[in-house]
């Protein structure tokens, strides 16, 4: 199966999931019911339902599916939870403080689930774009083995070079620009000016160096490249993971403000059906 | 170049699911077994040695480098031991302490929310709407908000009476007696309403989506057995503006088991409506249209519909006219007698007519009695006789007597003749002493009802106490001294009577009902009688001097009317002139030149415009309008008790009453129903709206004016010749009637009423709350000191 097929299966059946519910809720609310019940309890479950996606991804050992899977369904189960939502709001900003404060939770949740959704889409193809895609866990020990292996050059090259013009560039330059993440802002903006002063530096440096010197040089000029497309990797997986930082988060509020909604609403109801 | 390899043993083994990663990990240089679960560094050496043969073997993973040069030291240890890190908090354990922060500060907001001063502000889902807006307690219409979050938190977990906030929307509005069942009204009701459309739901097909609703979910009345919350349709807290009453049709339609798309299609016919009931009154238009108008003449009879019938107030219902606006030219007659065959008065007091030489030959102890009297006692002389139990079994008994004839009467018949014949003295004698309080407590005890003054003194009629004198004086001139003596226990014979008959001493009347002229007869003749007769003896009634009653004022005196003297307190007499309509007697006197003799007066005649009249050894009461006080009373109390033990009294004073030759004749326009209970009601008003009762349909007649063409009325409103529309009149039962009236057409109103025009919701022509809308008592008590402060202006 296609990855455009699944998508599409995927889709016609949040749709018609959605167009079943939606006709579910009209009768209810036909049936003189207060729709809002049904509706609120609907959510609650899809909302626990979501939930699950993050006890599943702590509980990696139990055969529950594939994690990849589980995303998909978390995915069309949290835009149909939309849908419900805004069935249960009644299309409309609610009226109380409480209330609002609630609706501004969900709608963060959501909008940061598709924000999410829209990150996961674009960046991991840009990922892919500088340099080899790598795992986020391990970009620290390559940034440390690049930074030892450049150190390492420089000091080569006092050998070989009997000059100090590399070192004292290195010291100046690339120690810094080597000793962490550097320009995260640009790499999610995708500019690789800062990688481009930095070889235009090393360029200007090449006239300096004799023979051997500029043989080092090249050999730092491209660990740097590779550093820098570290950094970009960096920045992009940052980005991928942070998201999280708030969607997750909101998403527990939301629950507890769920809790105090249902035990207002039942504590209050008037209804009989 | 590459940075990662994919080898197995090439890389380190990664642990982003923990909360702890190695300090040196920005180094690279992170240890292979990484901090425990407290974030404490756990690393001592590179490796762990083991064992190899005699000696120790480095284990430094590949990832690692492998194998270090130097390998473990003789005692079995690392040789390149590392130095403790500062562990740090994977990116996990960060986000969890976002989420353990998040929570605490919800929690706390929360916290803060529910114990503050403005909570009800904070947790209120939204404004009531106008109509409810003056309401600032929560707890007015939540039970269960009067109390800490705690108890909402018990509140919302326990299981309790679902109607219990319903019944806090009762103290404003107030629905009857089962104001939470659907529609208010009773079961029996409604099962009764659902059984009458149970054929009509087999033969429909419900709407898909009704059917499919009804599937999924059970009717709401099935789901709340014990009453629909009022916030079932009603639903608030969505502001100031939002419909509060908004019904779909779909939902009107989820609890009746007759269900349709629309008006257009599968609406059931009208069927009766809005001819449910027979009319109030018993106005037939075909035989008016058709027969009365014609011959009343063009003068008389209405030219249009609205000659007669006129918008209510709220233009829903079109009311008929009054009498007198509509109906008088023709009927007023016919109410003061005209056309009428027979007696034309109600009999209320009577002489019964006894066989009097028969008890006279059986010494019955009766008095005197008048000779000539062949009346029986009058339904309501009965009534008023069988206030004492004995005197009730004694008229029983003689009922079933010829009291003409008593030839071979036994004892115990005796006895009840005179059981009856005393009973009869004294209540002339009580009447005339003692007035209304005598009429009120034999009533009150015959009919079982608590009668009180108004009441009575209608259904005396506000008869004269010089009317029940000189009937007195006529036939029982020695009422006073005999009644004395029989409660002395005496005997009197009616030889006695006889002998004092034969001194001429007791007027005798003629057959043809006038008095004889002679002196005797003067001194008990008939107040209508001329000036020679108790006028002249002892106080003329229009005489200013001391009337009857002696020491009081005359009843007609100049300072004092008759309000005063009336032993029962009615209205003062007529000033018309003591002579008959149309004075013929006069006007023969005139012509003869002789003086006219009075005693040749008809008095039923001199009653045509209504009152007391004596006749025949009976006293008489002539309607004297429409709407007579004395014969509505007469009716609506009888009435009321024929369902009653009273009913062997009630029922036939009733009969005579509501019968087709009474002289009354309310009931040939005003119809009876009987009630549930099986009293009788008359109905002696045309339908009035009140606009406390909510009906299932109304209709703005007011509204369709405008829409009317040259047929007018008759678009809708169509006379039916073929159905017997008196017949309706025959039982008590309004309900089994032939409307006058062709069926309502429904393809009249959906030429217009379709969704896209004029509209064609339920709720357009039907209401839900049915029944009596009751308005809340005041209950402020009044100070009487407040109410005479000034008014401030505002």
């Amino acid at each position: 199966m296609t990855l455009q097929v699944r998508r599409f299966l995927n889709l016609a059946a949040m749709v018609t999931a959605g167009a079943l519910l939606f006709a579910l809720l009209r009768l209810n609310d036909m049936a003189l019911r207060d729709q809002s019940f049904l509706s609120g309890w609907l959510l609650v479950a899809c909302l626990l339902f979501l939930t699950l996606f993050n006890a599943r991804k702590k509980l990696p050992f139990l055969p529950l599916l594939r994690a990849s899977t589980w995303l998909q369904a978390h995915i069309y189960v949290g835009l149909v939870s939309v849908l419900i939502f805004l069935l249960h709001t009644g299309w409309r900003l609610p009226d109380g403080v409480f209330e609002i404060v609630l609706w501004f939770l969900f709608t963060a949740v959501a909008a940061s689930g598709v924000v999410g959704i829209l990150l996961s889409r674009m960046l991991a193809g840009r990922l892919a774009m500088y340099g080899e895609p790598l795992i986020f866990e391990r970009l620290p020990l390559y940034r440390a083995r690049l930074a030892r292996e450049v150190a390492e050059l420089t000091q080569s090259s006092v050998v070989n070079t009997r000059s100090a013009t590399l070192v004292k560039y290195y010291t100046t330059r690339l120690e810094p620009f080597l000793r962490q993440p550097r320009n995260l802002l640009r790499h999610l903006l995708q500019s690789r000016k800062p990688l481009r002063a930095l070889q235009r530096e090393m360029a200007a440096l090449r006239r300096y160096l004799n023979e051997p010197g500029r043989a080092i040089l090249d050999e730092i000029e491209e660990q740097v490249v590779a550093k820098d497309n570290l950094d970009y990797q960096y920045s992009l997986h940052l980005l991928l993971k942070g998201w999280l930082f708030v969607h997750i988060p909101l998403t527990y509020g939301l629950l507890l403000a769920i809790l105090a909604h249902l035990t207002l609403v039942y504590a209050f109801t008037s209804s009989t059906l | 170049m590459r940075l990662q390899p994919f080898d197995f043993d090439l890389n380190p083994y990664e642990r982003p699911n923990q909360s702890w990663v190695c300090g040196r990990l920005n180094e690279g240089r992170s240890c292979q077994i990484g901090p425990d679960r407290k974030g404490r560094c756990r690393a001592q050496a590179e490796c762990q040695p083991r064992r190899d043969g005699s000696g120790w073997a480095c284990t430094r993973p590949a990832s690692a480098g492998g194998p270090c040069e130097c390998g473990p030291r003789p005692d079995g240890s690392c040789s390149r031991p590392i130095p403790p890190c500062v562990p740090r908090r994977s990116l996990r354990r960060k986000r969890g302490i976002a989420v353990a922060w998040v929570l605490t500060l919800a929690i706390g907001l929360m916290a803060l929310a529910f114990t503050s001063p403005i909570t009800p502000q904070l947790f209120s889902p939204g404004p009531l709407t106008l109509q409810h807006g003056q309401i600032v307690e929560c707890g007015d219409c939540h039970t269960d908000f009067d109390g800490t979050p705690m108890r909402w938190l018990h509140a919302a977990f326990e299981a309790d009476e679902p109607q219990k906030d319903s019944r806090l929307c009762l103290n404003c509005h107030q629905f009857g007696a089962a104001p939470l069942s659907p529609h208010g009204v009773g079961s029996d009701q409604l099962g009764q309403t659902t059984r009458a459309t149970e054929a009509s739901a087999r033969q429909s097909t419900p709407p898909g989506e009704l059917a499919l609703a009804t599937l999924l979910f059970d009717r709401p009345t099935a789901a709340a057995p014990e009453g629909l919350a009022c916030a079932t349709c009603h639903r608030e807290h969505h502001g100031a503006d939002f419909e509060l009453t908004h019904m779909s049709d779909q939902q009107c339609q989820s609890c009746h088991s007759l269900q349709f798309d629309s008006f257009a299609k599968g609406h059931p016919d009208f069927d009766a409506w809005p001819y449910e009931r027979r009319t109030r009154i018993n106005f037939d238009h075909v035989s008016h249209f058709g027969r009365h108008f014609e011959k009343a003449g063009l003068d008389k009879a209405p030219a249009t519909c609205s000659d007669c019938h006129k918008p209510s107030g709220d233009g829903q219902a079109m009311l008929a006219g009054s009498f007198e606006a509509t109906c008088s030219a023709c009927h007023l007659e016919q109410i003061a007698g005209a056309e009428h065959v027979g007696v034309k008065g109600i009999p209320f007091l009577a002489v019964p007519g006894l066989d009097l030489i028969e008890l006279g030959a059986r010494g019955a102890d009766i008095g005197e009695w008048p000779e000539w009297s062949e009346q029986q006692l009058p339904p309501i002389m009965k009534t008023l006789l069988a206030a004492d139990p004995a005197t009730a079994a004694a008229v029983e008994r003689l009922e079933t007597l010829d009291a003409l004839d008593l030839t071979g009467l036994s004892d115990e018949d005796l006895a009840a003749v005179e059981q009856v014949a005393w009973g009869v003295k004294e209540l002339f004698h009580d009447l005339i002493l003692e007035g209304e309080p005598v009429l009120m407590q034999r009533l009150s005890q015959s009919l079982g009802m608590s009668l009180d003054r108004t009441a009575t003194v209608r259904m005396a009629g506000v008869v004269p106490l010089d009317v029940m004198r000189s009937a007195q004086q006529d036939w029982f001139p020695s009422l006073f001294e005999e009644v004395a003596r029989h409660r002395r226990g005496e005997t009197m014979p009616i030889a006695d009577s006889v002998e004092e008959e034969s001194d001429g001493s007791i007027a005798a009347e003629n057959s043809d009902g006038t008095q004889e002229a002679d002196g005797n007869s003067d001194k008990q003749s008939d107040i209508l009688g001329d000036n020679l007769g108790i006028l002249d003896e002892q106080a003329d009634i229009l005489n200013d001097s001391p009337g009857i009653l002696e020491g009081e004022q005359g009843i007609l005196g100049e300072d004092q009317g008759i309000l005063e003297s009336d032993v029962f307190g009615g209205a003062p007499l007529d000033s018309s002139p003591l002579a008959p309509p149309g004075g013929e007697l006069a006007e023969q006197a005139e012509e003869s030149g002789k003086a006219a003799d009075p005693t040749k007066i008809d008095t039923e005649a001199w009653a045509d415009w209504g009152g007391w009249y004596r006749r025949d050894f009976a006293l008489y009461y002539r309607p004297v309008d429409h709407a007579d006080r004395f014969s509505r009373t007469w009716l609506d109390i009888s009435a009321a008790a024929v369902s009653t033990p009273a009913k062997r009294f009630a029922t036939p004073i009733f009969d005579s009453l509501a019968a087709d030759n009474s002289p009354s004749k309310c009931t040939k326009c005003h119809s009876v129903d009987r009630e549930d209970g099986g009293a009788l009601n008359m109905k002696w008003r045309a339908f009035q709206p009140d606009p406390r009762m909510r009906t299932a349909t109304h209709f703005s007649h007011t509204t369709h004016f405008s829409l009317l063409d040259e047929k007018g009325c008759r678009t809708c409103h169509n006379v039916n010749n073929e159905t017997d529309y008196q017949a309706g009149y025959d039982d008590f039962d309004p309900l089994t009637f032939q409307p006058g009236f062709q069926p309502m057409q429904a393809a009249i109103c959906r030429d217009c009423h379709t969704r896209e025009v004029a509209g064609e919701s339920c709720v357009l022509c039907h209401r839900y709350h049915l029944g009596e809308a009751l308005t809340l008592p005041v209950s402020i008590e009044v100070n009487p000191e407040d109410l005479m402060q000034p008014n401030d202006g505002r």
